[in-house]
């Protein structure tokens, strides 16, 4: 349960809470690109710092971000040695045939800074915007895709029924793992097979539980003429306002100095 | 084109695994006409679902046929107006929401029949403030208790200006103060909207309001007619199926020689009858 | 004598400290005798069901003590046994049944109490006659063949087969037509003949009020009243307050009453009721043959 609380929405009625959806997904892969296309440490920390803004403006715990962080340490701290020993240079120290480089050491460094401005990145957006805007606005992101014959909206009502039941199904689980631990199943057993039993009395529940559930909704739909046909008012709930130009302009402002920039310190 | 729900000799058969099969609906006849309450009885398994849903051709009869307007349900042409015009809630208020929010869940229907936007609107606002749930427009369905899931689905059903409205036991799983709520609201639409109700229980106490009540037997109908008449006839109690106590209450008034009109169908009514009798 | 249940000032806080917290059960104190019958009540999300997992083990108290049948339910190895003492029977059972055939569903639960398998045959038999199921070939099927008030009966049955001391049910009755609901009835109605204890979460006041020893009423987590029917009746407020719907010949009993008519009201019957209205209709055209033209001025 404590992985699913990585990334979790926060309630929040900050300027970033507010933002269309499009927004900031559009505005995290314009922080992806420049991130990619940017080795310059002074950029980088650029990058970081708007990180830093944002995620102060939004009011986010930073002491949940730095927990986050530390949860990646190891993907850090790989990246850092692949780099470190992988990269040819001035050697720092030598582990038996390998070597350690200076330049190495640096490179990594820069590495892991993009990596943590990339993670910092998707966190904001996913603490501040809820699944279904988020949802929402991946669709309409897509939505051009659906020229080229790519289903982009029985994609979206498959991700918005599962955004739906995705709460009644946990609910349900933990019913009927109280329920049969009532009749004595023993979810802590020591035995193997006692303790399969008990976790296929909660499976087998919830599968048919499911099934019917399908069969329901089916009926649902259909009763009320169920096409799949793109959903207008979902469509139209999203609203480009001025703030969202302005953020749009001022991320692609910072994202585009990327060019300036490594021309001049080349 | 002839308005009204005609349903003529219908029987419906399920194939369970390969050979057998069972007999739910035998030979049925019945005609229910625009604006009309109808209340459907039956212990479970008498076949009631199966007959809702013969209604908007969510099943085809195995014989007989099932016109509505005129419109015939066996042809799946049909099928989009059919469904227009029979709005279904069922008995799971949890299984029926599609949504993850309840204005597009009211959206749902106005938007598969391809209505313009405004119109869209509209309709959301109205179903909305008909069923008294303009503040949840934003809720997330889970978030709602299940009087209120019930009363979104009935909005939903609503939003597509059905004329006919088929309610599968909505009541079933609703606590009483919902339960209240839902069947006052039915009167409601019934007698304010002109739209027909045929409502599905298996509790007697639901029906009261319903101008007729249709019987269902092992797949049969095995009484008609005014609520009163109804359960005063000796073969209900056969089935199982106790009386309201309300006409309980009005047979033993009328055996100690207090004669009760047949208009009277609900509490109110009869202690203000008692009492001006007094 | 202490009783088998006995909670004292208990509080339940979910999710304490996050923006989702509920405070779903405060300060409540409760006491039940062995053998009586508990009617609990309250509107959806009264705590209820956060009440009853206290008396099994599945929640332990967080403030105040549960004590059931004489184990401290805060103690971590006593309250995991208490499932053999106060059998919890969850609301849409029906929805938790895992089995592929109906005996081995009702089994479940005596085969857990690690029972030789004579003693489950014999209890699992008892079981299934208790909620009616008898007939011949019932224990092989799937209980998937099974209509859904049938497989109520089957869960139900596998509670049973625990033979615990004190039986919990939450919302029995939902979506059950006449016929299921007197077999739960009937159920409760021997358990008080044998002077067993039961609990029982309901909406239904009329339907349980001439059976319940003790009523209690929860609302957003307190407790808004307890004690018997008759105290109950005697308060109309909470009574209005809760939309109890009470049996239709009290209703109009009280109503005729409270226009200001001189009727009996502690009555138990629509027999007696329509007798009552009909005697009060005797008297009003003595009256009105003794003194005519009097009721004028009423
Ligand atoms: N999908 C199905 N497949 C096979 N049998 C079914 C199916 N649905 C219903 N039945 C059977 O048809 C009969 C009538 O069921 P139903 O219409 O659901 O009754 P009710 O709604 O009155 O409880 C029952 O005997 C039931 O077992
Ligand atoms: N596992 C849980 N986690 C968080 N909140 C819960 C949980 N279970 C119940 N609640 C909340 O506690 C309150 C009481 O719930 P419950 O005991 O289920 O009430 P009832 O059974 O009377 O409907 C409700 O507000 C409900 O939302
Ligand atoms: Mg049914
Ligand atoms: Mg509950």
């Amino acid at each position: 349960m404590t992985g699913m609380k990585l990334g979790q929405y926060v309630y929040g009625d900050s300027l970033i809470h507010r933002l269309d959806p499009r927004t900031k997904i559009i505005c995290c892969i314009l922080a992806v690109i420049s991130v990619m296309a940017s080795v310059n440490l002074y950029y980088l920390l650029c990058l970081l710092l708007l990180m830093v803004t944002a995620i102060v403006s939004a009011r986010l715990n930073p002491k949940f971000i730095f927990k986050a962080i530390y949860q990646i340490k190891t993907l850090l701290l790989i990246t850092l040695l692949f780099q470190a020993f992988l990269t040819p240079g001035k050697a720092v120290l030598t582990i038996g045939t390998i070597t350690m480089t200076r330049e190495g050491l640096a490179l990594g460094s820069i590495n892991i800074l993009r990596l943590i401005i990339l993670f910092m990145g998707s966190l904001i957006l996913l603490m501040t915007t809820t699944p279904m805007k988020l949802s929402i606005g991946i669709e309409c992101i897509l939505r051009p895709l659906e020229k080229i014959n790519i289903p982009v909206h029985n994609f979206a009502t498959i991700l918005s029924i599962s955004f739906r039941f995705l709460p009644t199904l946990f609910e349900e689980a933990s019913i009927i793992r109280n329920a049969q631990k009532s009749r004595g199943s023993q979810f802590d057993s020591p035995e193997l097979m006692v303790k399969i039993k008990s976790y296929a009395a909660i499976v087998i529940p919830l599968f048919e539980a499911s099934l019917s559930r399908a069969g329901d909704l089916g009926e649902a739909m259909d009763s009320r003429c169920y096409t799949s046909h793109p959903n207008q008012l979902r469509m139209n709930s999203l609203k480009m306002k001025g703030q969202d130009v302005l953020a749009l302009v001022s991320v692609s402002v910072i994202v585009l100095a990327v060019i300036p920039v490594s021309i001049l310190m080349k | 084109m002839s308005e009204g729900i005609e349903v003529i000799n219908v029987t419906k058969q399920y194939n369970v695994f390969a050979m057998e099969k069972i007999e739910a609906l035998k030979d049925i006849n019945l005609s229910i006409s625009k604006g009309e309450y109808v209340g459907l009885l039956g212990m479970n398994g008498s076949g009631k679902s199966t007959l809702a849903r013969l209604f908007n051709g969510l099943l085809k009869p195995t014989k007989g046929r099932v016109y509505i307007n005129g419109i015939d349900t066996a042809d799946p042409v049909n099928l989009p107006e059919v469904r227009r015009l029979v709005g279904m809630v069922f008995q799971n208020p949890d299984n029926q929401l599609v949504c993850p929010i309840v204005e597009e869940e009211i959206a749902f229907g106005p938007e598969n029949m391809e209505l313009p936007l405004e119109e869209i609107r509209r309709r959301v606002d109205w179903a909305l403030q008909v069923c008294g749930l303009e503040g949840k427009r934003h809720h997330a369905p889970h978030l709602l208790s299940g009087g209120q899931k019930q009363m979104a689905a009935l909005s939903s059903v609503l939003a597509m200006l059905p004329e006919y409205l088929v309610l599968d036991e909505p009541t079933s799983m609703l606590d009483p103060q919902s339960r209240r709520a839902l069947l006052d609201q039915i009167y409601k639409l019934n007698k304010q909207e002109g739209i027909t109700i045929i409502l599905i229980s298996h509790n007697p106490e639901d029906l009261l309001q319903a101008d007729r009540l249709i019987v269902l037997d092992q797949g049969s109908i095995c009484l008609e007619g005014v609520p009163r008449k109804v359960h005063a006839n000796a073969k209900i109690k056969e089935l199982g199926l106790d009386a309201p106590s309300l006409y309980q209450l009005i047979d033993h008034l009328e055996s100690n020689k207090f004669p009760v009109p047949e208009s009277i169908k609900s509490i109110p009514e009869l202690v203000e009858h008692i009492c001006l009798e007094l | 004598m202490p009783g088998i249940i006995e909670i004292n000032h208990l509080s339940h806080i979910y999710a304490e400290g996050s923006p989702y917290e509920v405070e779903a059960l405060k300060d409540i104190t409760l006491s039940l005798e062995r053998g009586e019958f508990l009617g609990l009540f309250g509107p959806n999300g009264s705590g209820k069901s956060t009440l009853i997992q206290h008396l099994n083990g599945l929640i332990r108290p967080q403030q105040g003590s549960v004590i059931v049948c004489g184990k401290d339910a805060s103690n971590s190895r006593l309250s995991r046994d208490l499932w053999k003492k106060a059998g919890l029977v969850f609301q849409y059972p029906e929805h938790q049944i895992f089995q592929i055939s109906v005996y081995d569903e009702v089994a479940y639960g005596p085969r857990n109490l690690k029972l030789p398998e004579s003693a489950v045959n014999e209890r699992v038999n008892e079981a299934l006659q208790q909620v009616g199921l008898t007939q011949e070939n019932i224990t092989q099927l799937p209980p998937a063949a099974l209509s859904g008030g049938m497989r109520r009966r089957v869960a139900v049955a596998g509670m049973l087969a625990i033979q615990p001391e004190i039986l919990i049910l939450d919302e029995p009755m939902a979506g059950m037509d006449s016929v299921g609901r007197n077999m739960i009835l009937d159920i409760i109605k021997k358990r008080q003949e044998r002077h067993e204890t039961t609990v029982m979460v309901s909406h239904s006041l009329k339907e349980i009020m001439t059976l319940t020893d003790k009523i209690a009423i929860l609302d957003s987590g307190s407790l808004a009243f307890s004690g018997k029917v008759k105290d109950l009746l005697g308060k109309p407020e909470i009574l209005a307050h809760y939309h109890f719907e009470l049996p239709e010949y009290l209703q109009i009993v009280y109503e005729i009453a409270a226009k200001g008519f001189d009727i009996k009201t502690d009555i138990s019957s629509i027999r007696e009721a329509g007798e009552e209205i009909s005697k009060l209709q005797k008297i009003r055209k003595d009256a009105d043959y003794l003194l005519p033209g009097q009721y004028n001025s009423w």
